[in-house]
């Protein structure tokens, strides 16, 4: 198995002298091809800084992340935009679809940017529509379609550009129960049967009982890690909801 | 924490929303100021004054200005309260009351409004002393514009801002009232709906466009064809123009996102879309900046074709800067050392131009005239084909290609539009030469390129040089002196002095003279129009900049969501400049083609814009209005590439520093050239030049009183306001001389002649003193009593003429036993001075027939009236208005069963109608004056014509090359053919309309001493004999008097004229 993700000793510093804050301590984390891994920790304990630095919007101030082999630290500003494109696909929690465009448009908006010849892309568009079940909504705008949809309309553009990496970020968070399962099923599937690799960060307990692997971040460090191995994905939620508890703060954080 | 401590730091915290609004309003203040400044510029409110276009366009400006102000800064102060909302929200839900809330906003925006104020009039006064300068600079003339820091501008720039200030502060304070707290805190949600295009309208655009455009070429004839033409492009240009932006656009732009291989490339994607919602929701904005800039850049063009005839016809009329023909060799070295002796303006060339003059047939009237011929005896120049294109080559026109003996080629005269085919082709010129040996000539070509100094006849053909040597074999060639200087439309001083050396026979022509002549009053015109047409383009400019900006704040979430996904900065950076540059171009582009086509059709109006030398200047104003609008998009693409990127781009970073230092040079060039200086340097050192008139001939002294009339029954028609009142003069012979001579006119009402009508003959105002003019009259002598009754004649003045100018004929009737009455007509005069010191100017409304009759129809009313205060002041009463002191006796001596009437032009027509009317007067002259409104609305005096004896009185000829007369002219022709009583018509060919007028004498005069373009000589007085012209009137004035009010019979009117300048009509 490849490794996608590589980083070692990774560091994030914010402030300057005086009042220094750490948010990133040490972190080595390395993921395979095909996995679905999952952060989750409490509020300020650094998972979100984290995915920053691994998605390259934001630098380490020390430390290497690989991710494909390639060294982050040392491409230029328009060498890590076109890596972000052809690499890495997206998915947030408020969507980020741009309203001026169609759920088609949106969605072959990386391949647009890629400057990809346009004689296919519309059947591209099509095809994983299809298999998002939002094929019928293909030419309405965002404004006209529901939470759920939008959603899956951003998943469907992460990945159209078949990146090594699809970075999620609170993907559930605004979304109803029903929305959220379709969207976890949905990733799971992607997971299993076209073997993307998925990094989520979530502070769902529910949302990462769908991954195979779930760090937990406390301090900026990472403080354990559960691997689901053969266990069912309730068996899973159950050790995931006790390691939280271990983990301690607010318990209310994780629910 | 105070208030004043919260909105303090509320505008430091939303610095750059404020920074927004602020700029906004800034720019407004700019221009307003800048626009108002222009206004209160007392030349130009002048300027203005005199032209019912230029008031027109002028307030067209202002209300599109006002209006623009108006909207942008609410629009502005809109966005800027929305963007706001959430915050004005949270104050609220933290509990501050709504009233401390709406005080705070209130505050605020004063604060603004205040700083705004200072800042926008500081930079606006720079501005319009840059664009002042540009634009001077443009043109290259003497335009002397004052354009100073104005206080009246200011208090008006300050009106206008503080009660928009006030009224939008208000709103501020309002808006707290006028939502709910729930809607304060959602207004930054409210989603765009896409925007929908009717194919209709699209089609529609196309079928408005294609028919405005296709009027605008539509070939026209007459005056409703062009009135169509011109109608219907300007609706279909403009509802075209709407429904573009509106419709065709969008359309076009849908058009181009089905084409998936393009629009599925890159940032095309994003920017078509996002276009697809600029265009329409700016559809209406963009339109108006279209049209407001066609129509900035088609005035402007006007003004300078305009400007630029003038320009063509002086170098028409005086191909170099000074040329003369030569005389005796110590008067061509007097004029040589002048030449030479003016340093700031240098010699570039100096050429003798050998022409010879004969006499000769054409087969074509039109070649050469019998016209012609009367006027010179030898009507035909001659110069060789090798001094031509010497002259040409000097002159920078095209030379002549070589023609061989039997042919030549013609020089197309002046104030004419032959064409080769029309005139010359086919047509054959014979050359008489004294010793036989007549030479035939066919033409071969024409050129419209003149080498010499202009005078009548205007004949002049080009040989080559072996038949030119022949010919001078036997005729003597006279030789042109031709001079051309360094910056030969500035050469005042030389060509005043030359003016003073100058000889009839010289025919000394300098170039300044024909150009100063109207160039100024162009340049005037050129100056507004250009002015208004930068300050709307830096309007549009302002009100894109600012919207495209608006809209990038909103935009920005959109670009932080494509740099997560992967776009770098660059891209966006791409994206940003090409969906801005569509905006800015496509206005840019619309105007310029609508530009074109309206030119086109302008073109064909105006033949002065058909020239091809008009093409740089207007190059050069489209090339500036190109330039303004790249600056502010590069301005633009800075502001939101900032905006989005949080950090502008260096290579537009750079550009926006090389244009900030581009002003600032311009600024510090401008301020290097022209250190503030005051204009009136030498002129109040020379002593202003003083004229005089000839002495009349009669035997008797002329005594003058002048007398205040109020007509208390009859309301002004022209103000309304106030009793008709009038000036007279009462001139009589006078038994000895008084202490003092009678001013020629009243000193402040001469200084205001000076400063507002000298300029229109081509010369500087505060040179001459009018008010000094010598005249022959003492003021309030005592009355000649020989016990003798003496008939009265009425004089009445040519519109818009004082009454003085007619001083030379009336001293002369008075001196030959007559009374005269000179009356002004007020607020028709262009001024009058009364006794208390008033100056009634001109205030007539515009030129129509409805004028022109209600016109003649106060000038009777006043004649009638002063006829009656006569009566009044025979039977021992003073009319006089102040009561002064009237000359004794002079009551005494008036015979008022003798009333004649005279007058010039307007006076002529006043004197036929007001002996129609009244039967006290007796006899009547009509000098040059049209009676009525030509073509239809004719005096009734016209259609009935009279009974009593009646002169008329014509100069000039008529198109045809007839002498001018009663017979071609409807109105007299009716009025001789109705006329049942003894009357006479006689004309002074060569003479002008203001022969008739002391101009005959006094134009001379000043021609000695200032240098008077030939062209304002030729059109008021002709090229007549002066001294001649002036008797030959004198002796059929008196004569006609003399018959007709003393009833001793004149043989003159039986003979042939006696003056060979005085051609008598049958």
């Amino acid at each position: 198995m490849e490794t996608v993700v590589k980083a070692t000793n990774v560091k994030k510093v914010y402030g300057l002298k005086g009042s220094i804050y750490t948010a990133l301590d040490d972190i080595n984390l390395t993921i395979e091809t095909g996995e679905f891994v999952g952060i989750m920790g409490p509020s300020g304990s650094g998972k979100s800084t984290l995915l920053n630095v691994l998605s390259t919007i934001d630098h380490p101030t020390s430390g290497d992340i690989f991710i494909d082999n390639t060294n982050l630290a040392q491409m230029n500003e328009d060498q890590l935009s076109a890596f972000r494109r052809d690499k890495l696909g997206f998915i947030f929690q408020d969507y980020n679809l741009l309203d001026t465009l169609t759920v088609r448009e949106n969605i072959l908006l990386p391949l647009a940017l890629a400057k990809i010849k346009a004689r296919d892309l519309n059947q591209k568009a099509d095809k994983i529509a299809e298999q998002f079940f939002i094929d019928s909504i293909l030419d309405k705008y965002p404004y006209q379609i529901s939470g759920g949809q939008k959603q899956r309309t951003a998943v469907c553009r992460a990945i159209i550009t078949n990146p090594s990496l699809l970075l999620a970020d609170e993907p559930t968070g605004a979304l109803d129960s029903r929305s959220a399962t379709d969207l976890l099923e949905c990733l799971k599937e992607l997971n299993e049967t076209d073997k993307t690799t998925i990094l989520m960060v979530t502070h769902d307990a529910f949302a990462a009982s769908y991954c195979k692997r779930v760090l937990f971040i406390k301090d900026g460090t990472i403080f354990t890690e559960l691997v689901k191995g053969n266990t069912s994905r309730k068996n899973f939620f159950k050790k995931i909801l006790d390691t939280l508890s271990v983990l301690g703060g607010n318990g209310n954080d994780f629910v | 924490m105070t208030l004043f401590d919260i909105t303090k730091k509320n505008i430091k915290g939303n610095f750059k929303n404020y920074l927004i609004y602020f700029i906004s309003m800034f720019m407004c203040v700019v221009i307003y100021y800048t626009f108002v400044s222009l206004q209160y510029s007392t030349k130009i409110a002048d300027s203005i004054e005199s032209s019912q276009n230029m008031q027109m366009i002028f307030m067209i400006a202002s209300i599109v200005l006002i209006l623009f102000v108006l909207v942008f800064i609410m629009y502005s102060n809109n966005f800027f309260t929305r963007k706001r909302k959430k915050e004005i929200g949270l104050y609220s839900l933290l509990g501050l009351p709504k009233k401390t809330i709406g005080r705070m906003l209130f505050y605020e925006n004063l604060f603004i409004g205040g700083i705004v104020l200072v800042a926008g009039i500081a930079i606006g006064t720079l501005f319009s002393k840059m664009f002042t300068m540009i634009l001077i600079k443009l043109l290259g003339t003497e335009l002397e514009i004052g354009m100073t820091f104005s206080l009246s501008a200011l208090v008006h720039t300050l009106i206008v801002f503080l009660t928009i200030i006030f009224f939008t502060s208000i709103q501020g304070y309002r808006l707290i009232y006028k939502f709910k707290l729930i809607e304060l805190f959602r207004s930054d949600q409210e989603g765009e709906l896409e925007p929908k295009a009717s194919i209709i309208s699209a089609i529609l655009a196309v079928i408005f466009l294609v028919v405005g455009y296709g009027f605008a070429f539509r070939n026209f004839s007459t005056s409703e064809e062009i009135m169509v033409n011109l109608i219907i492009m300007t609706i279909g240009v403009i509802v075209g123009t709407i429904l573009l932006f509106d419709s065709l656009i969008i359309v076009l732009l849908k058009a181009i996102k089905k084409k998936t291989s393009y629009y599925y490339k890159g940032m095309n994607l994003i920017s078509i879309s996002n276009l697809v919602y600029r265009i329409k929701g700016n559809a209406r904005t963009l339109s108006v900046i279209t049209l407001l800039s066609a129509t900035a850049l088609c005035a402007f063009s006007v003004g300078f074709g305009m400007y630029h005839s003038f320009e063509q016809s002086a170098k028409q009329s005086s191909p170099f800067s000074y040329m003369f023909v030569s005389q005796s060799e110590s008067f061509n070295k007097k004029i040589d050392t002048i030449i030479q002796d003016d340093k700031e303006h240098p010699i570039k060339a100096k050429l003798t131009l050998p022409v010879i003059k004969v006499a000769g047939e054409a087969s074509s009237s039109k070649v050469l005239s019998d016209r012609d011929k009367q006027e010179d005896d030898k009507p035909i120049k001659i110069i060789s084909m090798k001094d031509y294109n010497k002259a040409a080559d000097v002159l920078g026109l095209n030379p002549v290609q070589e023609i061989d003996d039997k042919h030549a080629i013609a020089i197309r005269p002046m104030y004419t539009d032959y064409t080769f085919a029309d005139v010359y082709q086919g047509n054959i010129l014979k050359v008489d030469l004294p010793k036989g040996e007549d030479k035939t000539f066919e033409f071969a070509g024409m050129t419209p390129d003149r080498v010499i100094n202009w005078s009548y006849p205007d004949i002049m053909i080009i040989v080559n040089n072996k038949m030119y040597d022949k010919i001078k074999t036997q005729v003597p060639p006279i030789h042109y002196m031709g001079y051309m200087v360094q910056g030969q439309t500035t050469t005042k001083q030389t060509a005043n002095t030359l003016a003073g050396v100058r000889t009839p026979e010289s025919n000394l022509l300098t170039f300044y003279s024909e150009y100063r002549v109207g160039i100024e009053g162009a340049a005037f015109n050129v100056f507004i129009l250009g002015f208004l047409g930068l300050v709307f383009v830096m309007a549009t400019g302002s009100i894109i900049y600012f919207k495209q900006l608006t809209e990038a704040t909103s935009d920005k979430f959109r670009y932080d969501i494509l740099r997560k996904i992967g776009v770098s900065r660059q891209a966006i950076n791409n994206g940003i400049v090409k969906q801005i540059a569509f905006i800015f171009i496509v206005p840019l582009v619309v105007a310029l083609v609508h530009y074109l086509v309206i030119l086109g059709l302008l073109k064909r109006l105006f033949s002065a814009m058909a020239s091809s030398d008009i093409l740089p200047p207007i190059l050069v104003c489209v090339i500036v209005f190109v330039t303004i609008y790249i600056i502010y998009y590069v301005l633009t693409v800075n502001s939101i590439s900032k905006t989005v990127n949080k950090k502008s781009s260096p290579l537009i970073r750079r550009v926006s520093l090389a244009i900030v230092a581009c002003i600032v040079a311009m600024a510090g060039i401008f301020l290097w050239f022209n250190p503030p200086t005051s204009n009136d340097d030498k002129m109040t050192v020379t002593e202003k030049i003083k004229l005089e008139l000839p002495k009349p001939t009669g035997k008797y002294l002329v005594g003058r009183v002048d007398m205040h009339l109020v007509d208390k029954k009859r309301v002004d028609p022209w103000v309304k306001n106030t009793s008709r009142e009038l000036m007279i003069s009462i001139w009589y012979p006078a038994q000895q001389k008084s202490k003092t001579k009678a001013l020629y006119m009243e000193k402040k009402a001469a200084k205001y002649f000076d400063e507002k009508s000298i300029s229109s003959i081509g010369v500087d105002s505060g040179l001459i003193d009018l008010s000094a003019t010598a005249t022959n009259a003492w003021k309030d002598a005592p009355v000649a009593m020989n016990n003798k009754k003496l008939p009265v004649v009425i004089y009445s003045p040519g519109g818009s003429i004082p009454r003085n100018f007619g001083t030379v004929l009336v001293e002369e009737l008075v001196s030959r036993g007559y009374i005269v009455v000179t009356v002004d007509h007020p607020y028709e005069t262009s001024v009058v001075e009364f006794p208390d010191g008033r100056l009634v100017t001109e205030k007539l409304p515009s030129v129509s027939a409805e004028t022109i009759l209600k016109m003649m129809d106060v000038r009777v009313k006043d004649i009638r009236f002063v006829l009656n205060q006569l009566e009044y002041f025979q039977k021992g009463n003073n009319p006089d208005h102040e009561k002064r002191n009237l000359p004794a006796g002079l009551n005494k001596v008036l015979d008022l069963s003798r009333i004649g009437i005279f007058g010039h032009s307007a006076g002529g027509a006043t004197s036929a109608q007001s002996m129609y009317e009244d039967r006290r007067l007796d006899a009547g002259i009509d000098m040059d004056g049209t009676m009525g409104h030509v073509p239809d609305h004719l005096l009734p005096v016209a259609q009935n014509g009279l009974k009593s004896p009646f002169m008329l009185m014509h100069v000039g000829y008529t198109k045809d090359g007839k002498v001018d007369s009663h017979l071609p002219n409807k109105d007299r022709n009716s009025f001789w053919k109705q006329s049942t009583g003894w009357k006479f018509d006689l004309a002074i060919p060569k003479g002008g309309h203001f022969s008739y007028t002391d101009y005959q004498v006094l134009l001379p005069q000043i021609s000695q001493k200032l240098s008077v373009s030939s062209k304002v000589m030729e059109k008021s007085i002709g090229n007549v004999d002066s001294e001649k012209a002036i008797a030959a009137q004198k002796a059929y004035i008196s004569a006609f008097f003399d018959q007709h009010l003393k009833g001793i019979s004149q043989p003159i009117f039986k003979s042939p004229s006696p003056f060979k300048e005085v051609d008598l009509i049958k």
